[in-house]
């Protein structure tokens, strides 16, 4: 697995960023909300790497917290998708009929929605929040693996192995569950992985537009925008939030296409 | 056709149809394909029949539509005198656990990520005490001539002859009455097959099972069985005892199967 180059840079890039994300606001000596107005805007120097901002907050610590929150939303909205597209997913395979077509249709009704002016209604009719996004993000997040797992449940459960399980006089949560939930989960994870950096570059744009996480709250949208005010001037506040965004999403990235290599090369079912 | 009135019949199989609908691109007209067509026989318990036929001749159809997996148009299968088609969830549940298939691919009929050991205690009577359990599967695996080692293995890891054997244990560890063995042992070697066949009929006489032994391979067949059916193009076109068939077939396509098969 690890000789897998593509998962192996990936895997590198999210646990420096994550580690750096989750460890380093402990031992960081500056406090990301405390304002000092003797050192705003100040360029990256030694003791500001990445610099500060227009009230004289350590850039550095801001991004790291910034990123605690953006890959919070990335991997709980990403959770919820996947469990909820998963159970609707394999509902609807495995018993096809009218349960299957009333959820696809349903499926097919919610992809008709654009996601982002869903988001964006709903938000600009109530107080943005921190929960509010998680909750929007995560209800229109599903459909595309509800998708996959369906496709995934028709073709696995034609195969042998569960027509033989189903002869065992099985009953059929057994059979979904221990024959073919663990023959469909290589795709489920591979969507995740993938999943996870789209949704962290959706959270970014809600709140580089002032929707999502609202200051002093960091997130690395509004670090974002608030570099946006003065692109020319204070060019290191975009430069520095912008790259943690890109770098997590390719590593997530990354991730997801390495794994998805692995998978497939060892189960042998799709071809590589 | 005579029905030998000292041994009960164990399964009935009455004028079954089995049509397989196709659709052309758009979706708009049907065709229809008769994969089985008004076939009709009866196995005896404790009995062998064979039904052989070339590829495509419907005889997997067969199978799949005693195992309920492929619904017939119309006819009747009957297991012990009672309709299999009519049966609820739970009777079929039963049922299906005296009725168990083993297929030509093994490869196929393992759960990937299930350990063999795992893969029999499905198939154990879920009440079993754990003891109990580990005993029965010992002498499950020792009836197919496996060792302990297996248990603890993934498909994967087991030769293609374990792996039949382990689909074979598994179809005796639900306490079965009868084996539908689908080409069972036709993709295994030749001292393979015919240590397997060996194997299949001590198993037969140990736990007094019933086989319907479906095969492409008259060989095989004339080891095994006790009746022979012939299946061409989805018709059953003669059925009789195993001597009769071999020596003296009525149908002329019976004899061309039997002239191929000396080669």
């Amino acid at each position: 697995m690890w000789g897998e180059k593509t998962f192996r840079c990936g895997t590198v890039l999210i646990l420096t960023i994550l580690l750096l994300c989750v460890c380093l606001p402990w031992v960081m000596p500056q406090d990301p909300y405390a304002q000092n107005l003797e050192e705003i805007s100040q360029p990256p120097s030694l003791a500001h790497p990445f610099g500060t901002d227009f009230f004289g907050r350590d850039l550095f610590s801001r991004i790291l917290y910034g990123g605690r929150l953006s890959l919070t939303i990335g991997i709980v909205v990403t959770f919820f998708a996947v469990v909820i597209g998963t159970i609707i997913g394999m509902v609807s395979g495995y018993f096809g009929g009218w349960p299957d077509a009333a959820l696809m249709r349903f499926v097919d009704v919610m992809l008709g929605f654009p996601r982002l002016f869903i988001l964006l209604t709903v938000i600009g009719f109530t107080r943005p929040s921190f929960g509010l996004m998680l909750a929007v993000l995560s209800l229109f997040s599903w459909m595309e693996v509800a998708r996959i797992v369906r496709a995934e449940v028709l073709t696995v459960r034609e195969r042998l192995y569960v027509k033989s399980a189903v002869a065992l006089g099985l009953s059929r949560r057994r059979v979904l569950f221990r024959y073919i939930f663990p023959n469909i989960l290589s795709p489920i994870i591979v969507s995740a992985t993938l999943m996870v950096g789209s949704v962290i570059v959706i959270e970014s744009g809600l709140s580089f537009i002032g929707m999502g996480v609202q200051p002093p709250d960091a997130s690395w949208g509004t670090i974002l925008n608030q570099g946006f005010q003065d692109l020319a001037g204070a060019w290191w506040i975009t430069l520095f939030s912008g790259l943690a965004i890109v770098v997590t999403v390719i590593g997530f990235n990354l991730v997801g296409d390495g794994l998805r290599n692995i998978l497939d090369s060892k189960t042998g079912v799709r071809e590589s | 056709m005579v029905i030998n009135p000292g041994r009960q019949i164990l399964l009935e199989v009455k004028n079954l149809t089995v049509r397989y609908r196709q659709r052309n691109g758009f979706g708009w007209r049907e065709k229809t394909v008769d994969a089985l067509n008004d076939v009709s026989f009866f196995i005896h318990r404790g009995e062998t029949l064979a039904l052989v036929g070339e590829t495509g001749s419907g005889k997997s159809t067969i199978a799949m539509s005693i195992l309920h997996f492929v619904s017939p148009d119309s006819g009747e299968i009957l297991y012990s005198g009672e309709d299999v088609w009519k049966f609820k969830r739970a009777e079929l549940r039963a049922y299906h656990r005296k009725i168990q298939p083993v297929f030509q691919n093994a490869d196929e009929s393992l759960n990937p990520r299930l350990k063999v050991r795992s893969m029999l205690v499905d198939a154990l009577v879920p009440a079993l005490s754990t003891e109990e359990k580990n005993r029965r599967i010992r002498e499950y695996l020792s009836a197919v001539q496996l060792d302990e080692d297996v248990l603890d293995c993934f498909p994967h890891q087991l030769s293609g002859g374990q792996k039949q054997r382990v689909c074979i244990a598994r179809a005796l560890a639900t306490e079965s009455e009868m084996l539908i063995l689908d080409e069972a042992i036709s993709s295994q070697d030749l001292s393979l097959q015919a240590h397997l066949l060996k194997l299949l009929s001590e198993l037969k006489k140990k736990f007094s099972l019933t086989y319907l032994y479906i095969s492409h391979d008259l060989e095989t067949v004339r080891v095994i069985a006790d009746r022979v059916g012939i299946i061409k193009d989805g018709r059953l076109i003669e059925i009789g005892e195993k001597d009769e068939i071999f020596n003296s077939p009525e149908e002329p396509y019976t004899q061309l199967l039997l002239e191929r098969s000396r080669f």
